[in-house]
Formats: structure tokens, C-alpha cells, sequence
């Protein structure tokens, strides 16, 4: 395999601590290496970063882009499409779209952003067949899903009878079967009250049936969580989305989870050691918080509660978060959440759709528009940065929920507008005056450094997604996952049209040692990893569980047998490997 | 001045995209220049000169505007001339395809002949003048597209297709003869005049905005309130200020107001007047008729509608469409009691294209739930024989709507791997 050095760029790469000190990067065998042997120097290919900024590839934690709901948006979205079209080449396909691009375009896309690393938010058991046969045409990136569990029918029948050890038994069984890496739940306990078209609005508040809480079912994921031992923490998307005044709820929801030990497997991170220890340290991991971050009672009295969430998070050591930043323009709601984006679509007026899982999960998809003249619209603009500026950056990370909030080509808009506070107060001078005067945004003078930036973007998400060991930093060991950005650390901020372009389109994408981009221009294809949680339990308490499921399927509308996620839909399956026995 | 002609020797069947025929593009350039200006038919880019012979240039011309193109003759295969010009004319003398003048800011465009569907879509200035027909779309919106025309005016001699200004936000569409379904649309604003007669669905899911209607509307739309009987006279003066100037007039003595959709908003904004004297029965208070009974031999004319049943679904997860429980629930029509009375209770009947060409036997089942004069089959290996193929410029075949014969019959209900041998080979 090739080797590499990355000559004279100034690296950032927090969980080492190196702060844009000029140095070299080693690559041997797709993995960041101490140094090279002067034989290997020789064969070495040299890429000169002279004036040039390397970080390690991009990891995005929270994004939508495979599965059923994803296709269903670019069914709704057709005028998303035919006016953004991008070419075949001799060794890239053609696509279309700018909000939900196709498959392979978002590869490419990802990848001349700097991006190498992109977990699937939502994936629900059934159809998580769907989401692999997607996953295996997203060109260069390595990726995994989280499995949608907040509403399952056994999790919340299990955690009823409390017995959480058999919900456990089942979580481990699910996780195997649809090949995903870690839990996901959505509108706990809502979702599943959606049926009779009723919500939950409250963490105490029993579902019609089951009768468990939010909290229950919160808790009881997070304790399974850690009994498992699973990579990531649970990722939770909290009640009461995009409703004014759930920053309460929002911070109680961060509570629940406060007294659970976070179990970490110590042997792969004992491989590869960092400066600063990158094991995952939350037990929560909660979602798009600006939609979760509304004061007010009701869209008159709006404002952003950011500053307030923000505290909250900063002194709660067991929660991460992902921003869920408006960039405004177009956006497509997607999500899990059937009443919550109920609640969007009756405001929208356009169009919706809504879809329930078998008793699994439900989903709901509304195309929508943020704009700059809209008040709620600006504030919900002005949260996000918020969120980013006042969070310890070692406990937040840069999403748009793409694409919820807007696509994730824009973040390179976010990136300019937590760099660079002139950019912030020019568009709040362009927005609704409700950005400036219903949120603190206008009070924060704070313009995030490179370093902050590499850390909200790499070493932040990964060490979330308990890949701290192999993804988001240039230590020895790591996965050779690359990014060279054509920026200098002496840039002018207030130059943020530059900042944008630079984030826009690295100079170079390094995926596992090999050049993947450079400029606009996609110079390699090479499949991804495909990253499943592969827990192997104990043969006598897995065998009940597995009877229950297997009666249960009389239900379903397809049999065990099909039910099951083959191999044969990853590309280059890496496990992650729990033994239970 | 400006004047450049370009005379059409195109006789292929494959449709050309004529979308840098505008004069911003043309003005400037030399007469070699227009001849090299590429058109893709397909996947591959021709000059134009393969498709037209250039006389003129656009170099003589002070500004863009002063720029005329004629084309003369027929272009039935050309889709999107004129595509978001912003100023200078262009003529066609003869039919044009589809999308012409589509998002055109300024300008205009005369058709002296047919134009195809999308004219003048999504457009926000200018004028459209076509003298012939026009398809359907007509200053709407494309797939997916919730806003139709902004801005501008499309005036149309003839008659128009279906979903005629359709999310219309601004503007005025005249269109003096007839049109079919669904005109206006998700309209929001602008004006629609209608000189003829409507099929049905007019001004359906309207917010704001005005439709005027001449004609008979033959099925009016449920979502629309009376709200004044008004002479001529009373009908605002804007509105005849908008359509006089272009050869239209309200001709009727008097006319209906009405208001809506009240079916999708609570406070909707949206007129209709409509001619009382063409429509004198929605003054009267007996609300909707039934469909007339016409035989054709032993066969009566009905309205067929498909659609997916539960059972049928129950069925089909399990897994066999060759089943006979299937064919139990799909082979099945669904009459009103009178008709079922009418074709004298039948245990099987023959249901019939228009034409005649496709039949199914089914068996025939007496249910209140449909209305008169029309049948219920599911949608199934038997429905689609009869199916019409026609789509109206959406994609789908005509499920629902479609018109049919029914008769009394003894021939054998079909299994459906027979059918589909029979149908399909």
C-alpha cells in the first residue's frame, strides 16, 4: 500500500493537543504513522501543505442520508432535482439534487467538503435493508446507522415488566440483525402514542397501551446502553420538538441519564493512545438541540432559551450535543418524529407525508423553506450559533441535521459564521430584528479558532461515536483520513466570504492514505467501511427473547427469515465486537 | 432591424430543446455565430444550423430588446423557446412543443398556431399570445413546483387542457375557449378567464385570487360558498380592465360570486364569478344530479373507479395474486342498487372501454356505497384491463374518473395469470 507525507501544513488536531504547529504527517498502509524509515521516505509520495491547514477527515455524527425516508424526500422534492444535475466523469456517476442529492453525489459532495466519516441517524429495523442497499452506493465514506428504538414494541414491553435484562437480550439481538452501530430514540414514547394520533408532552406522561413514560424508556435504553457496552452513548432526539418553551423538558430530559455509568470497552482504545484520553465519556448524546432549545409559550412570545440549555450542558459532564443549525434556504424535515413534523406540516401548509413502521417507529417528511424574513425562522438561526459559541466545544458538534435544518453543503456557511462574528452581525443586519433582540447572539463577540473548529467537526463527534481511537485525530494509529484546507492561520475574519469558499472545497481529501479529492474534482471512489455493533450474548438469555420475537412475527409482513440485514450489504464490514458470553 | 428568421428543416421524431432560442442570447452574434449556438437533441448537442436556416444576425440591433426571431413555420418537436428571455419577441408561425416561454422575465412571444403543454410556466413577466390551443399546465407550475406564474400574461384564441395556471401567485391567464380539470388550481393570487365552458375541479385548493368563468362548469367544486347574485355591471372594474384590452369580455347579463376553497382554508380569499346564465342550475337548490342513463345496446355508461381495498391488501402480503381468494375479492364490480336494478340484477357482468377494444368479466355485487352510474372494481389484474392508458400530462393512468360500459353477462370470469397472457403477450 502507499505511503505519504504531508509536508509543512499547519495541523490541528485537538485530542493531541498540537494547536497549527507546522509538522509533518506520516501515512503507511492507510493509518497515520510516528515517522517512515528513509527506504519508505524514498518511495514516499510527497503532498506539500506549505500555507495549507490539515486537520483529520470530517466526522459527522448526526445526518439522513440513506434509507426509506431519504428516498421518499426526493420522491417529494422532484423540483429539488432537475435543476441541479451534475455530470457523469470517467470515474464518478452522474446525480442530481442540492437538498437530498442522490447517493452518490452526497459521497462526493462529503468528500470534497473534508468530510470521511458520516453516521446514518435513523434507521428503522424493518427496512433497514433499504438503508444498507443505499449505504453500499455512497462512494468513499465510511458509515454506519443507528437503529430506531425509542418506540419498539419489545423495548417498551420489556421495560413495562422491567425486565431490562430481556430488553437488552433484544436490543443486542436487533442491532445484529439490521447490522447498525447504536441506539437511536426519537420522541420517546410519543412516536407510539402517534397511532391513535395523540403525543406524549411531558417525560412522566404514560403512553396509551404500553404504559411507560418518556423517561422510562430513556433510562432504559441508556442502562441497556451501558450493559451492552455499546461504542456510542444513546442518541437521543427529546420530546416536544420545535414546540415553544421545551427547553425545560430539554434539560430534563439531560438529567435522566446523570447517574449512569458509562461503560467503555478499555482494550481498543489501550491500541491507539492519544494526548487527551478520546474514550466516550456521555451517557447521553442529545440531538439537533437547537429545535429542543424554545422559550416562550407560543410563537408570539418565541424566544431562544440557547443561553440557558447551554449552562446546563456545559456543567453536565455525561452529555454531548449536536447543534442542528439553521442556515436558512431550503430544507426537507425528515425524521422519526410523525406527530412532531405533523405539528410543522399543519403550519406549512405544503406538503407532508407520514408513515407508520409495523409497530416498530414512524416518520414524517415536510419539504420546508427557512427564511431570512421569517421571525422564528431568524431566531432558530441565531440558537444554533449560539449553541456552538457558548458550548464547551469538547461537548458540542456542528450539524444541520441534514437535511432538517438545512443541507449539509451548508455547513461551510456555519463554519463562516462561528469563525467570523462580522459575518454574524451582517446577516442578522439582512434577518428578521427577532434574531438579534429575542436571543443572546448579538452579545457574543467569541469567534471559534481553527482549533475549536477541528474539535466541533473531528475529535468532538468521534470520541461521541466511540471512535476516538481510529477517527478525528493524526495520531499514530489513526485511520489516514485527511483533510488540507487552502487557508492560512493568519486569516482575516472578517473576510468570511473567503472562509466559506475554503470550507466549501478542500484542497485535498485523504481517505485511509489515499488521495479520494482535490479541489472540486473526485480523483478516487474506494468503498467505506460499513461499522455495525456485533454483540454476542448468552446462549440462555438471548433464547426466550428470540422465541418472543420470532412468535411476534406472525404480525409482520415479512418473515424472520428476510427480516435480517446479510453481509452481503456492507462494504468492508467492520464489526465492533461486544462479547458477552 | 434585428429581425432574424429561422426556417425549420427538421423532420425527426426526437424532440429538440430550443432553450437558447431567446433574443438575449441571439443578440451580438453574427449570423455564423447563431448557426453554431448548440441545441441537445437527446444526449448530444447539435448546432442549431442543423435544425434551422438562419437569415439575419444580432448585431445590427442597439439592445436585446430590439431583437425579433421568427420562426417560419411548424415546430412541433421544439420544447423551450423562449426559455426565461427577458426582453425582444419572438414569432412562431405554426405549432410549438412544450415549455414555451417558461420562465420568461420580459418580452413576448407570439404562436400562430398550437402550443404544447407548460406554456408560459413558472413565468414572472412578459406576454404570451398563442392563437391556436394550447396542453395543459398553462402558466403553471413544473413537477413538484408549488408556485406557478408570478407575473406576466398568457392569452390563448383557443382552448386550453387541464390544470390551466395552476399555483398561480400573479398575473393573468385568458384563455378564450374551453378548458378541462383542475384550472387554478392551489392558485394564489392573479387572474384566470375562462371564455368557455370547464370540465371540472375549477379553482379547486385556492387562497386568494380571481377566476372568471364564462361558460358551463359542468361539475362544479364542493369547497365554494354563493355569496352575491351580480349584474355585469357589479363585477369589479379591475378585472375588465385586465381582460378587454386582449379581446375578452364578460358577455353573460349577470353573475354568480363565489368563495373558497373553503374545503382547504378556513378564511380563503379566492373569487369566482361565474356566468348565472350558463350555470342556472347552481341557483337552484336541488345541489347535484345524477349522472343521465344511457344505453348503448344492453350496456350502460358509467364512471369507473379503482382503488386498493384492505381485503385485497390482506391478501396480497400474504403473498398470492393467482389465488382464488383473490380473485374472490378482485374480480368484483360494485353497483349502485338502481343500476343493478337497471341491468336487470345480473350475476356477471362485461365491463367495456369506450371503444369497445378491451373488456373484463366480472362479477357483479349490489352496494349502496357507490353512486349512480357509477362502478367500484379494486384495483387488480381485472381493473387494469379496462384502465384508461391516458394520463393528462401526470404520469398515472385515469384510476378513477374514467368512463366505461357495463353489461349483463354470462361469459367466464378470467383467472389472472389468463389474463395477463391475454392482455400483455
Amino acid at each position: 500500500m502507499t505511503k505519504m507525507i504531508i509536508k509543512g501544513g499547519h495541523v490541528y488536531d485537538p485530542l493531541n493537543g498540537v494547536d497549527g504547529e507546522v509538522m509533518d504527517i506520516y501515512i503507511k498502509d492507510g493509518k497515520i504513522v510516528e515517522s517512515l524509515s528513509s527506504d519508505e521516505i524514498k518511495e514516499a509520495k510527497v503532498l506539500d501543505a506549505k500555507n495549507k491547514v490539515v486537520m483529520a477527515g470530517g466526522v459527522d455524527a448526526h445526518t439522513h442520508i440513506a434509507g426509506p425516508k431519504v428516498t421518499v424526500g426526493r420522491v417529494m422534492f422532484p423540483e429539488d432535482h432537475y435543476k441541479c444535475v451534475r455530470p457523469k466523469t470517467h470515474n464518478t456517476h452522474c446525480g442530481t439534487g442540492e437538498i437530498v442529492p442522490s447517493t452518490y453525489m452526497q459521497g462526493y459532495k462529503y468528500a470534497t467538503m473534508g468530510y470521511t466519516t458520516t453516521f446514518e441517524a435513523a434507521v428503522p429495523p424493518m427496512i433497514a435493508r433499504h438503508t444498507h442497499e443505499e449505504l453500499k452506493a455512497l462512494p468513499i465514506l465510511d458509515k454506519a446507522g443507528y437503529l430506531l428504538l425509542g418506540n419498539n414494541w419489545f423495548v417498551m414491553k420489556y421495560l413495562r415488566e422491567g425486565d431490562i435484562e430481556k430488553a437488552a437480550s433484544y436490543v443486542a439481538w436487533a442491532l445484529d440483525a439490521t447490522k447498525t452501530y447504536g441506539i437511536k430514540c426519537v420522541n420517546p414514547a410519543g412516536v407510539e402514542n402517534w397511532a391513535w394520533g395523540k403525543n406524549v408532552n411531558s417525560l412522566d406522561e404514560k403512553n396509551i397501551h404500553f404504559d411507560v413514560s418518556a423517561r422510562q424508556i430513556v433510562d432504559g435504553l441508556a442502562q441497556i446502553n451501558e450493559m451492552l457496552g455499546l461504542p456510542m452513548s444513546i442518541h437521543l432526539h427529546a420530546n416536544n420538538l420545535g414546540h415553544p418553551g421545551n427547553w425545560e423538558i430539554t434539560k430534563e430530559t439531560m438529567d435522566v441519564t446523570k447517574n449512569i455509568k458509562v461503560n467503555v470497552k478499555d482494550n481498543i482504545y489501550n491500541e491507539v493512545k492519544t494526548k487527551f484520553d478520546s474514550r466516550r465519556k456521555q451517557s447521553v448524546y442529545m440531538t439537533h438541540v437547537q429545535f429542543h432549545s424554545f422559550g416562550g409559550t407560543s410563537w408570539k412570545d418565541f424566544e431562544s432559551k440557547a443561553d440557558d440549555v447551554s449552562k446546563h450542558i456545559n456543567k453536565s459532564d455525561h452529555v454531548v450535543i449536536d447543534s442542528g443549525c439553521v442556515p436558512f434556504g431550503k430544507a426537507i424535515c425528515m425524521t422519526g418524529d410523525g406527530p412532531g413534523l405533523y405539528d410543522i406540516a399543519t403550519m406549512n401548509g405544503q406538503k407532508w407525508t407520514n408513515c407508520d413502521v409495523e409497530l416498530e417507529c414512524g416518520s414524517g417528511i415536510v419539504p420546508f423553506n427557512y427564511s431570512m424574513k421569517n421571525k422564528v425562522h431568524s431566531v432558530q438561526w441565531a440558537i444554533g450559533l449560539e449553541l456552538l459559541l457558548l458550548v464547551d466545544p469538547a461537548k458540542a458538534i456542528l450539524t444541520t441535521d441534514n437535511p432538517n435544518a438545512g443541507p449539509f453543503t451548508k455547513y461551510p456557511k456555519i463554519m463562516k459564521w462561528l469563525l467570523s462574528s462580522k459575518a454574524r452581525e451582517d446577516t442578522m443586519k439582512e434577518c428578521h430584528k427577532w434574531a438579534g433582540e429575542r436571543s443572546t447572539l448579538p452579545n457574543i463577540d467569541k469567534e471559534l479558532s481553527l482549533y475549536e473548529l477541528a474539535q466541533i467537526t473531528r475529535s468532538t463527534p468521534a470520541i461521541a461515536i466511540g471512535m476516538g481511537y481510529r477517527k478525528g485525530h493524526l495520531g499514530a494509529g489513526a485511520d489516514a483520513d485527511v483533510t488540507i484546507y487552502d487557508i492560512t492561520p493568519d486569516y482575516n475574519s472578517n473576510d468570511y466570504e473567503m472562509l466559506e469558499k475554503v470550507f466549501t472545497t478542500t484542497a485535498y481529501t485523504i481517505k485511509d492514505g489515499q488521495i479520494v479529492s482535490k479541489g472540486n474534482e473526485i480523483v478516487e471512489t474506494p468503498s467505506g467501511r460499513s461499522f455495525f455493533a456485533n454483540v454476542q450474548m448468552k446462549e440462555e438469555i438471548q433464547k426466550p427473547v428470540l422465541d418472543d420475537v420470532k412468535d411476534f412475527f406472525k404480525y409482520y409482513t415479512v418473515g424472520f427469515n428476510n427480516y435480517s440485514t446479510p453481509d452481503e450489504y456492507l462494504t468492508r464490514p467492520t464489526p465492533m465486537d461486544i462479547d458477552l458470553k | 432591424m434585428g429581425e432574424i428568421i429561422l426556417t425549420p428543416k427538421y423532420d425527426d421524431k426526437f424532440p429538440v430543446e430550443c432553450d437558447m432560442i431567446t433574443p438575449d442570447n441571439f443578440f451580438g452574434k453574427s449570423e455564423e455565430e447563431i448557426k453554431e449556438i448548440k441545441l441537445w437533441k437527446s444526449s448530444v448537442q447539435y448546432p442549431l444550423s442543423e435544425f434551422f436556416d438562419v437569415k439575419g444576425d444580432g448585431q445590427g440591433a442597439q439592445s436585446a430588446s430590439d431583437i425579433h426571431i421568427i420562426i417560419d413555420g411548424t415546430v412541433p418537436k421544439m420544447k423551450l423557446i423562449g426559455y426565461a428571455m427577458t426582453t425582444g419577441k419572438i414569432t412562431v408561425n405554426g405549432d410549438v412543443n412544450y415549455h414555451i416561454g417558461c420562465e420568461m422575465k420580459g418580452g413576448e412571444i407570439e404562436v400562430n398556431g398550437n402550443a404544447g403543454s407548460w406554456a408560459g410556466r413558472e413565468m414572472e413577466g412578459g406576454n404570451i399570445l398563442i392563437h391556436g390551443n394550447a396542453g395543459d399546465h398553462i402558466g403553471g407550475s413544473y413537477r413538484g413546483k408549488w408556485d406557478g406564474m408570478l407575473g406576466g400574461r398568457i392569452v390563448i384564441d383557443g382552448n386550453a387542457g387541464s390544470s390551466v395556471g395552476d399555483g398561480l401567485v400573479k398575473g393573468t391567464i385568458i384563455v378564450k375557449g374551453n378548458v378541462e380539470a383542475f384550472c387554478g388550481i392551489r392558485q394564489t393570487g392573479g387572474l384566470i378567464y375562462v371564455g368557455g365552458n370547464v370540465l371540472r375541479t375549477v379553482g379547486v385548493e385556492m387562497k386568494k385570487g380571481t377566476i372568471i368563468v364564462e361558460g358551463k362548469i359542468e361539475h362544479f367544486s364542493p369547497g365554494f360558498f354563493e355569496q352575491n347574485l351580480l349584474t355585469s355591471n357589479e363585477v369589479p372594474s379591475e378585472l375588465y380592465e385586465e381582460i378587454l384590452p386582449y379581446g375578452a369580455n364578460l358577455y353573460s347579463k349577470s353573475y354568480v360570486e363565489y368563495k373558497g376553497d373553503h374545503a382547504f382554508y378556513n378564511k380563503p380569499k379566492g373569487k369566482m364569478y361565474i356566468s348565472a346564465n350558463n350555470n342556472e342550475y347552481l341557483l337552484s337548490c336541488e345541489g347535484s344530479v345524477d349522472r343521465p342513463i344511457e344505453f348503448k345496446g344492453e350496456a350502460l355508461k358509467v364512471i369507473l373507479n379503482t382503488g386498493s381495498t384492505i381485503e385485497q391488501g390482506r391478501i396480497i402480503k400474504g403473498g398470492d395474486k393467482y389465488s382464488p381468494e383473490y380473485k374472490d375479492v378482485c374480480a368484483v364490480c360494485h353497483i349502485h342498487p338502481d343500476d343493478y336494478q337497471l341491468l336487470g340484477k345480473p350475476e356477471k357482468v362485461k365491463v367495456s372501454s369506450p371503444d369497445g377494444n378491451r373488456t373484463v368479466v366480472v362479477r357483479a355485487e349490489m352496494k349502496d356505497n357507490v353512486q349512480r352510474r357509477n362502478i367500484f372494481i379494486p384495483r387488480s389484474v381485472w381493473a387494469n384491463v379496462i384502465v384508461d392508458a391516458q394520463s393528462v400530462n401526470s404520469g398515472a393512468p385515469i384510476y378513477k374518473g374514467g368512463e366505461v360500459y357495463v353489461q349483463p353477462s354470462d361469459d367466464e370470469i378470467l383467472e389472472a395469470p389468463y389474463i395477463i397472457e391475454q392482455q400483455y403477450k
